[in-house]
């Protein structure tokens, strides 16, 4: 039997808790990310998205909730709707299919990080191209701003994995002990 | 069966495709036709605003250490090069004050109240940057309460850094001149030519290998010279006269040899600020 989820609000504290600190962890390294052709970004809020996932199984509503919190971070960082609003809900579904596929452990979940980064940061470049917000070459993209952005977030997953395993776990009302 | 499921999915990409292309193609049209953005939008980026300080005072906490301590171990050079510019920085403030006596008598005798050259200040905290690839936005902690408009231009340390690209309440977002967006506003410029006409040009771009500013369209080319100052020019828009911007690094001609682009080195780092001032000109613009 699977235990019941009652503090769902957690879930939403470690969404935005990471919305804030991809913005505030690019502004403190801003002047090693964006040194040179460099285009390094945390993107904790994706990690937020996976572990979600993974600690909140059987939630249909997640989908629209993630959603909403793509929407948030368009209009919140960019003032423009359509990259991580569909981004988000895009790696809910990829994380539900190795959710479903394949063993739950820190791994996996890592494998599913990094190829969610991996997508998004191609998506918001080909949008970019697209709309004309970026000229820089594919070569550029993924010597600068692609591997780089997956290193930087490998080096933050093993701290914020473990934080967001803390608070997460903490969701459950199991059936005995815990309230 | 079959079909109908493939044809099926085909219609949903279809669609997600082409309401994705609509939303951002729609969005980017609001951002940058409108002066201020709709009020459910206003209110949410507010409130995140407000909610962002619960990490975003202890990480700046965090880096002012840091950079104070790195500070410490440069202290003695740079106060050995700052004492030698001492003395020049005095003759230089009475000068400054002897031609802002005579300047604000000769705008009295011409009866002139403003000029594109008088402008306010508003300081500002950077909050964050954003994390959305190729984007170059900051968030400050100032919006439409403090007086800050659509177009005002934000300069760091001495330089100009970029523009207000929307303002909200009691946030607003600066797009950096690094920028690569086509569609963003252009800054005029004019290069200061000691004993002849000032050279004006539009800076229209970033050089990101070398992390210099492009100035094209310059209206002159034969007196420009390495180490000359580049300042905004105060024509169209909201910003005033005189605003710093760098100093010429290099002439370029484009590829054909027909064009030439001035190429100009930042007087700040536009990757390494955390306050900035949004500069609201007295004479206002169209």
């Amino acid at each position: 039997m699977e235990p019941e989820v009652n503090r769902k609000w957690l879930m939403i504290v470690w969404a935005m808790l990471c919305l804030f600190l991809d913005g505030s962890i690019t502004l403190a390294g801003q002047a090693m990310f964006f040194s040179n052709l460099n285009h390094i970004v945390s993107q904790l809020i994706l990690l937020a998205v996976v572990m979600i996932t993974y600690e909140v199984p059987q939630q249909k509503y997640l989908i629209w909730w993630f959603l909403a919190l793509g929407l948030l971070y368009d209009l919140y960082f960019v003032g423009m709707v359509g990259l991580y609003t569909i981004a988000l809900p895009a790696i809910y579904t990829l994380a539900v299919f190795f959710r479903h596929n394949f063993e739950p452990i820190w791994y996996n979940k890592l494998s599913v990080f990094i190829l969610s980064v991996t997508f998004t940061q191609i998506y918001v470049y080909v949008m970019s191209v697209f709309f004309r917000l970026t000229s820089v070459s594919l070569g550029t993209f993924f010597i600068d701003a692609l591997a780089p952005t997956i290193i930087l977030n490998l080096v933050l997953f093993p701290l914020f994995f473990w934080v967001g395993n803390l608070l997460l776990k903490n969701m459950y009302r199991h059936n005995r002990g815990g309230k | 069966m079959n079909k109908f499921l493939s044809n099926k999915k085909l219609i949903i990409v279809m669609l997600t495709l082409i309401i994705v292309f609509g939303m951002i193609s729609a969005s980017i049209t609001l951002r940058n036709n409108r002066q201020t953005p709709v009020f459910i939008q206003r209110f949410g980026n507010d409130a995140l605003s407000v909610a962002n300080k619960i990490v975003s005072v202890p990480m700046s906490g965090i880096r002012a250490t840091s950079q104070n301590i790195s500070a410490l171990f440069v202290a003695f050079q740079e106060n050995q090069h700052l004492k030698s510019q001492v003395d020049q920085v005095a003759q230089i403030e009475a000068q400054n004050q002897t031609l802002k006596q005579e300047n604000r008598a000769l705008k009295k005798q011409l009866k002139l109240t403003a000029t594109l050259t008088d402008y306010h200040t508003v300081n500002a905290a950077v909050i964050n940057r954003s994390p959305v690839n190729w984007q170059n936005i900051v968030t400050i902690n100032r919006g439409s309460n403090a007086g800050l408009k659509k177009n005002m231009p934000v300069m760091a340390g001495s330089g100009l850094i970029g523009r207000l690209i929307e303002v909200n309440d009691t946030s607003a977002k600066v797009e950096l001149l690094s920028t690569d967006n086509t569609a963003s506003n252009r800054f005029a410029a004019e290069i200061s030519v000691s004993g002849s006409k000032n050279v004006n040009g539009i800076i229209s771009g970033f050089d990101a290998s070398t992390g210099e500013l492009i100035m094209t369209q310059p209206t002159s080319t034969s007196k420009i010279k390495k180490g000359q100052r580049v300042v905004t020019s105060g024509l169209g828009g909201v910003t005033p006269e005189g605003l710093f911007i760098g100093r010429v690094a290099t002439l370029k001609k484009d590829d054909f040899g027909i064009s030439s682009a001035v190429y100009i080195k930042p007087a700040t780092d536009m990757d390494n600020f955390s306050v900035v001032t949004v500069i609201l000109r007295t004479v206002q613009g169209d």
